[in-house]
């Protein structure tokens, strides 16, 4: 390569890693902590549990559990039911004054799904795994802040790119992991930072760029949204259960009624969440059940159906759009949680390898020769 | 060229191997996403471990040295 090309890579490479590296160190270190947000939960205790109660306990009504929820917490109104895989007995209740909010001021409570009672309130806003996940996900500022964390996420990628291309110059004279020790701290380091960076290239531009897909998940809902308002306006729509099919219980303006009515006509899948007419997931005159599958893949690709409550009759508006696939392929992709214990702790080693490349990529600045400040 | 990228290439093809395994399917899946994540980690963390450790043995030498040249002064 042209030595003047080189020097160009290499500004990018510098001035790309020095803005995003606070920023990005920050992003691994309240990372850290958030891989094992389950189980830090379930040591301190910070869990909340359903009461035991005999296996094959009947179920309350969806409509029950809001009644229950909106009669512990008056002026407040549900948005979403979420169901989690791992307790099937509760009902994460989302609840805010009003459906079209921005959820900044929401609540989200457990609701027992048997009986229907507020089992209580996780205490997500408070404590040290709060801080680091706000610190994490969108330092306290909101979707600005998602945005921003997202910019520095694409500038990492920059810098990842830029540094496989000064690899190869760097390691003219190097066999594959060779380090330099006898030399200077500097020329140890140099080598190291050349040696993780390209070992962790993979799962860095992985993780970072997953990263920033998640921080637009909000835009990337409220565009589906607008797609399934405009398939619905436009009238194309596919029935999968008409008003008056046979075989599935008649609509009756309940709740319930409406989710049987989508479980008639998706057998085999799963509810992951209810969204109530009027939230960002809904429209304003459907509720949304978004269901999921039972394969590790088409468990985390959801497809929402539309049901209207009081004419029974079930929807799909507009199928899963590709922006919403990477959405929910970018999630467990960031979360490193989809292969039990053993994946955590190679996420949260390969975490800590990153945090020493850009260590060290600080350090290599910092020392830098008289020959690199002129570059 | 070839010298410089076969290795890098091999960890990442086995990287992309890794986090896709585990996502395609279970069991099998995740014991292949931990092997071939494994490796990354292995060679990151060997270089790190081996580092040090070399540091800590020039220390010691260049202490040695140290001292005994303020002995034979």
């Amino acid at each position: 390569m042209r030595a003047a090309v080189l020097r160009r890579w290499g500004w990018v490479h510098k001035w790309s890693s020095l803005v995003c590296t606070p920023f990005i160190l920050l992003l691994c270190l309240t990372g850290l902590p958030l891989i094992f947000s389950h189980e830090i939960d379930h040591l301190t205790g910070a869990e909340i549990e359903a009461p035991p109660m005999p296996e094959g306990t009947p179920r309350a009504s969806v409509d029950q559990v809001a009644a229950e929820a909106i009669q512990a917490y008056p002026g407040l109104v549900p948005l979403y039911f979420f169901a989690e895989e791992d307790a099937p007995d509760l009902w994460y209740v989302k609840l805010d004054t009003r459906v079209d909010t921005d959820e900044s001021q929401s609540l989200l409570i457990m609701s027992d799904a048997r009986t229907a009672d507020v089992v209580g309130v996780p205490n997500f806003d408070e404590g040290f795994m709060s801080v680091m996940y706000r610190l994490h996900v969108d330092l306290y500022a909101g979707l600005a802040g998602k945005l921003f964390l997202g910019f520095m996420g694409l500038l990492l990628m920059v810098a990842i790119i830029s540094g496989v291309v000064l690899y190869a110059p760097f390691m003219r004279k190097l066999g594959f992991g060779e380090v330099r020790r006898e030399r200077t701290p500097r020329t140890r380091w140099l080598d190291l930072h050349n040696l993780l960076g390209i070992v962790t290239l993979v799962w860095a531009l992985a993780v970072g760029f997953t990263g920033v897909i998640n921080t637009w998940a909000d835009l990337i809902f409220k565009g589906w949204q607008a797609e399934q308002v405009r398939a619905l306006q436009a009238g194309e729509t596919r029935v999968l259960l008409a008003a008056d099919a046979e075989g599935a219980p008649a609509a009756d303006g309940s709740l319930q009624t409406a989710v049987d009515r989508v479980m008639a006509a998706a057998p085999d899948m799963a509810v992951a969440m209810i969204a109530w007419p009027g939230t960002l997931r809904a429209t304003p005159e459907h509720v949304a059940v978004i269901l999921s599958g039972n394969t590790p893949l088409t468990s985390r690709l959801t497809q929402a159906l539309l049901v209207d409550p009081a004419s029974g009759e079930v929807l799909e508006a507009s199928g899963r759009p590709w922006y919403v696939t990477a959405l929910q392929l970018s999630e467990p992709l960031h979360f490193g949680d989809y292969g039990g214990l053993p994946l955590k702790i190679l996420w949260a080693l390969l975490d800590v390898l990153t945090i020493v490349v850009l260590g060290s990529g600080l350090y290599l600045w910092i020392k830098r020769g008289a020959s690199e400040t002129r570059a | 060229m070839t010298r410089i990228w076969f290795w890098p290439v091999v960890v990442a093809l086995l990287s992309i191997l890794g986090l896709i395994a585990g996502l395609v399917s279970e069991g099998l899946g995740d014991c292949l996403s931990w092997g071939a994540l494994a490796v990354p980690v292995a060679i990151g963390c060997h270089a790190l471990a081996r580092s040090r450790a070399v540091k800590q043995s020039l220390d010691v030498a260049a202490a040695r040295t140290a001292n005994h040249d303020g002995n034979s002064r």
